[in-house]
């Protein structure tokens, strides 16, 4: 059983990987104002081993928005941005496990699975607006809280990074 | 159990209640905790530990700027800025800001950074194209160095408060911790009480069904012992009933035997004294018929009454034997009910005659149907014993015998009979006794008057048999009226005609009579007959009435006139009446003899007679023939009854076979037989009867039933085994009385029976009845049979004819009034010369002593034994001298003229007889008063007293035998003692004897 489910498991991964190497022909070269760097096992880099985005880019993926409450805003807060996993998809990156850097230097490791089981979004825009650094941004990883009881829990708090602008993929 | 259930309801509620109290207290423990868990967010702890590590970093790279400019781009000093404000805003909301909320330093700390922030935006404006000058950067580097303390003292605070919240958490949590297990140990408190009530419920309840359990077994085991209990009681009383059923039948079979035993014994005693009695009543009869001086036919009568009498008593006690026994039966025969009056009439007749007493009868005759179904000797007998105690308890006046009837369905009648009477009467009380046993209105009277005390209750019992009832009303000093009823069916046999009617329908009438009862009994008759009917009382009444009636044109065709009326007689009447244009035709009415007044009847132009008791078909037939002018009135006389005469003719020759074991019993039959030609054969039992039969024919038969050798029973059903014999007539002759004893004389092929004693009109009447049809063919066929020998009973001659010649004696009338019966009819004379010789002396002895009422009883008596002999003048004579008596006012010269009259007829008529009929010559000449023995004569007379006083006939007899003594020893009292004991007067006799011997 168990054998069956890592074949499983290695096939779903192969035919990620032929997904991702499309996209990595597409991605772009970013403009001065990288906001987003991905390293690590990143398949279609446009700086070097990595892959960069500006903003702009960020703002081209297919868009995702939700509402929820969360721990930092005593109201319930929309956010809105691409979802990470189309984001990994456009740097062609793929592994078990992201660790996502802050400008303040937090670390938080994000199992690799989450991107793929939940609709977490790489948010650029809170109630509709750009998130200055002052105020959590420019980018914040947020788990749709609300639509799940299990992802109200310490973990999912701890992996959103706010002001993101790494994630290294390993 | 209630308490337990009430418990557990408790328990239940308060588990209720605290189940609801749990679910709140845990509800509010998930609010508190949730909150709490807000509150001590662990991130922000750590906000504000990065706002320390980033105001050291904004801090290094301000001075590394402001020392090196080149070095550091000023981009990093703006994003070291603007991270360093992200930390403030972060911990001004959200959890850092629930954390730190209630800490002084928070608030003042916030103020301070706010205000570095307004200063350092004012330096590091990102849009400021321009770098600021160092001496800028400087006084900001100064600003954030004065921060250093604030910064590190709200980092250290937060810890602190964080550390506080965790205790309190803990504490939290501890005491919601033992919240809980307080409320669970509460409840399994309350889980175990509520177990445990559960558990006492069921044990109780255990317990409980358990209790049921052994009461039930209980309640069965007494059930069952009280079932045994009963059982063996119902066996005991069972078995006791038992005994006592057994005990109780052989006492009935006892009882039964017993009575059997009696009725058997009487049977058999009825046949024992009856055997005797025949004797005695026949041989009286039969001696005189034989010739005997006055004295020996006086004891030879006075035996044959006894007899009659002690017979008459002895068919009371059989009767009432029957009754008791219930055997007495009824017959159901054919009869005419006028004949069974005529029997009353007859015999009760001659007895109130005797008291000078009139007999009434008033009945409806002419509308009932004369033939009837029944038993006329039983219905004969109640009526007799009725008027026989109406006579007995009557001094003056008259017996009503009343007939009424009701038609019934189904061809029957209801017959009420009524005997009235106007004697001494009863007391209600007394005639609530009557009808009983052995009862009497007053056992004294027993005494006076005799009698068994059963004759009412047989009658009771007859009236019952025959479907009717009896009763009586009474008053005392008024008289008493004693009643019966019967049912009887229509005889559909044909009846003797009645003459061929003119119409009589309204054909008016005149009755005259000065008796209101008389008179109106006279009218209802022929009412009845559908007669126009007036009546009066006196005859010049009638004259006014009749003339009165001819003027209006509605003449009376009928006058009835009462002989005997005060003014005008009822022969003057009709004298009188004649005269008149529309003369009624005149119908005289007599309680008297009729011969005496026929000749007077006669001159005054009378030819019919009716004699009182009038009876409906004699005054019917009277009636028509004074309608129908062609009839001859000679036939309205009726022929004299010839018993012995012409009548008898036909038994002459018949040649009769006597069987009797019984020596005297042949010795009667043979010579009542003889008397009247009759050729009679004996045999003394039934096998010399067969053989005599076998030797010479007979026409009848006369059979004992109890006899040796062979019994009247065998006898007869041997005679009827032989085809010879078949029609022979052989009739039972026997003193056993029982019905049944009569059926088995019938059943073994007899034609009748005749009891014994037997009655000698019985007898002829039933060889009459048997020996007419064949006696007479014989009679012609056979050679004439020798000349029978004269009637033994007949009298010599010459003292008929010297009896003839009485002047003022009609002795056909008096003959008749006693059936012809001549001993009775000289018993009769012998009583009045004996009795009635100074009645008219004694009646003026008691009027010179005032009493008056005494002097009219003795008149009265003498009017009617008088008119009982036929002596109709003096009876005539007599009725005059009381009537004036019975006036209140005295007119002693009339009283004592007419008493003269009456004493001049009465001692001629008595002279007469005496000269007629030889006194009784003394035995022997009487002894001189001296020789007497003095002792012996006291001795006698005491006896005599003793015989007199019980009423015992053997008085006379002791009188007579003691004449020679008696004589001289009374003197002068001896003519009234026996004059009165002749008189059967014992209780008079007593007292003269006793007042005579008192000298």
């Amino acid at each position: 059983m168990a054998r069956v489910l890592r074949r499983l498991r290695g096939l779903a991964l192969l035919a990620f990987g032929l997904a991702t190497a499309s996209w990595a022909l597409a991605l772009d070269k970013a403009g001065a104002d990288v906001v987003l760097t991905i390293s690590g096992k990143v398949a279609s880099p446009n700086a070097g081993a990595r892959a960069v985005f500006d903003m702009k880019m960020l703002e081209q993926l297919p868009q995702h928005s939700f509402t929820t409450r969360t721990p930092w805003y005593t109201e319930p807060v929309r956010f809105t941005g691409p979802l990470l996993r189309d984001v990994l998809a456009a740097a062609g990156a793929s592994g078990t496990s992201i660790v996502a850097i802050a400008l303040n230097d937090y670390r938080t490791a994000i199992p690799f699975a989450d991107a793929l089981q939940h609709d977490v979004i790489v948010a650029r825009l809170m109630n509709d607006k750009p998130m200055p650094v002052r105020e959590k941004g420019p980018l914040f990883i947020v788990y749709p809280f609300d639509s799940k009881a299990a992802l109200k829990a310490e973990a999912y708090y701890n992996r959103s990074a706010w002001q993101l602008h790494q994630l290294q993929v390993q | 159990m209630p308490t337990s259930k009430h418990l557990l309801r408790l328990l239940i509620a308060s588990l209720a209640l605290v189940y609801v109290a749990i679910g709140a207290v845990q509800y509010q423990q998930y609010r508190d905790l949730t909150a709490m868990l807000q509150r001590g967010d662990i991130n922000a702890l750590w906000t504000f530990a990065q706002l320390d590590v980033e105001y050291e970093r904004l801090d290094r790279t301000l001075h590394d700027y402001i020392t090196r400019p080149t070095a550091t781009p000023y981009t990093q000093l703006q994003l070291r800025y603007d991270l360093f404000v992200s930390r403030i805003g972060a911990i001004a909301t959200g959890t850092p800001q629930q954390l730190m909320q209630a800490d002084p330093t928070y608030g003042r700390a916030v103020q301070e950074l706010a205000a570095l922030v307004t200063d350092g935006d004012r330096a590091l404006r990102a849009e400021a194209p321009p770098p600021p000058d160092s001496a800028a950067l400087q006084v900001l580097q100064q600003q954030v160095q004065e921060l250093r303390f604030t910064v590190r003292e709200l980092s250290l605070s937060a810890a602190r408060a964080s550390a506080t919240l965790a205790d309190q958490r803990n504490a939290e949590i501890r005491r919601q911790t033992l919240q809980a297990v307080g409320l669970t140990v509460f409840q399994a408190l309350l889980t175990f009480c509520l177990a445990l009530a559960m558990a006492r419920q069921f044990s109780q309840r255990a317990r409980a069904s358990a209790q049921v359990l052994q009461a039930q077994a209980e309640l069965l085991t007494s059930l069952k012992r009280s079932e045994e209990i009963l059982e063996a009681r119902v066996e005991e009383r069972t078995s006791a009933l038992g005994a006592a059923n057994t005990a109780l039948r052989a006492a009935q079979e006892r009882a039964e035997t017993a009575s059997q035993m009696k009725s058997d014994f009487l049977a058999n005693m009825s046949h024992e004294i009856r055997t005797p009695m025949n004797a005695v009543i026949g041989m009286s009869h039969l001696m005189l018929g034989t010739e005997m001086t006055v004295q020996q036919r006086d004891y030879a009568r006075k035996i044959q009454r006894s007899g009659q009498h002690l017979l008459g008593l002895i068919n009371d006690i059989l009767d009432f034997s029957k009754i008791e026994a219930g055997k007495l039966e009824v017959e159901s025969v054919d009869f005419e009910l006028q004949d069974v009056l005529d029997g009353v009439a007859d015999l009760i007749g001659e007895r109130a005659a005797a008291k000078g007493l009139e007999l009434v009868f008033d009945t409806d005759l002419a509308a009932l149907p004369p033939a009837l179904r029944g038993d006329p000797l039983r219905l004969g007998q109640i009526l007799i014993n009725y008027a026989s105690n109406a006579v007995k308890f009557t001094e003056r006046g008259e017996i009503v015998v009343r007939v009424r009837h009701t038609p019934l369905p189904g061809h029957a009648v209801l017959l009420r009979f009524e005997v009235q009477d106007t004697g001494i009467g009863m007391t209600e009380a007394q005639c609530q006794r009557l009808f009983h046993s052995f009862q009497q209105a007053d056992t004294s009277t027993t005494r006076k008057h005799g009698g068994t005390g059963l004759g009412l209750a047989i009658s009771k019992r007859l009236a019952e048999l025959m479907g009717g009832e009896v009763g009586a009303h009474s008053e005392p000093g008024v008289g008493s009226l004693f009643w019966c009823t019967a049912r009887l069916r229509v005889s559909t046999r044909a009846t003797t005609p009645l003459l061929p009617s003119p119409d009589l329908r309204g054909r008016r009438v005149l009755v005259v009579d000065d008796s209101a009862t008389a008179r109106e009994i006279l009218g209802a008759m022929l009412s009845q007959m559908s007669f126009v009917v007036t009546l009066a009382e006196r005859g010049e009444e009638a004259l006014g009435l009749a003339r009165a009636a001819s003027a209006a044109g509605q003449p009376f065709e009928i006058a009835f006139l009462d002989w005997q009326m005060p003014g005008m007689d009822g022969v003057e009447t009709a004298r009188a009446l004649a005269t008149l244009p529309d003369a009624p035709k005149p119908v005289i009415v007599t309680a008297y003899g009729r011969d005496a007044l026929f000749r007077d009847a006669q001159r005054a132009g009378v030819d019919l007679l009716l004699v009182k008791p009038v009876n409906p078909s004699l005054l019917f037939d009277t009636a028509m023939r004074a309608l129908s002018p062609g009839l001859a009135l000679t036939g309205v006389l009726p022929a004299p009854a010839a018993v012995g005469g012409a009548e008898l003719a036909p038994l002459r020759g018949a040649r009769v076979l006597l069987v009797d074991d019984i020596d005297l019993n042949r010795q009667v039959g043979i010579e009542l037989l003889q008397a009247v030609g009759v050729a009679v054969d004996v045999a003394e039992d039934g096998q010399i009867a067969l053989e005599r039969l076998a030797a010479q024919d007979y026409d009848l038969v006369l059979m004992d039933m109890q006899m040796p050798v062979m019994d009247g029973l065998d006898a007869t059903r041997a005679i009827r085994r032989n085809p010879r014999w078949a029609a022979l007539p052989v009739l039972a002759m026997t003193a056993n009385a029982m019905a049944s004893d009569r059926q088995r004389c019938l059943d073994a092929g007899m034609n009748s029976h005749i009891t014994k004693p037997i009655d000698p009109s019985e007898l002829f009447g039933q060889l009459l009845k048997w020996l007419a049809p064949r006696a007479m063919p014989l009679s012609t066929a056979a050679p004439s049979p020798p000349p029978p020998p004269p009637p033994a009973q007949a009298q010599p001659p010459g003292q008929d004819e010297a009896l003839a010649q009485v002047p003022g004696l009609d002795v056909a009338s008096g003959l008749r009034r006693v059936l012809h019966q001549r001993a009775t009819y000289e018993g009769l004379l012998q009583r009045f010369v004996d009795g009635q010789a100074h009645a008219v002396q004694a009646a003026r002895a008691a009027l010179a002593t005032g009493q008056r009422t005494e002097a009219r009883r003795l008149v009265h008596t003498l009017k009617g034994t008088a008119a009982t002999i036929g002596a109709d003048a003096l009876a005539g004579l007599a009725q005059a001298a009381e009537t004036a008596l019975e006036r209140d006012t005295e007119d002693a010269a009339n009283e004592e003229r007419l008493l003269g009259h009456c004493e001049q007829a009465c001692d001629s008529l008595v002279a007469a007889l005496r000269q007629v009929w030889v006194p009784p010559a003394p035995a022997a000449a009487p002894l001189p008063a001296s020789a007497l023995d003095w002792n012996a004569v006291r001795a006698l007379i005491a006896r005599l007293d003793s015989l007199l006083t019980e009423d015992d006939a053997e008085a006379i007899a002791l009188f007579q035998q003691s004449d020679t003594v008696l004589r001289p020893a009374l003197a002068t009292a001896h003519a009234d003692i026996a004059s009165a004991i002749n008189a059967y007067d014992f209780s008079r006799a007593a007292q003269l004897l006793r007042a005579a011997s008192v000298v």
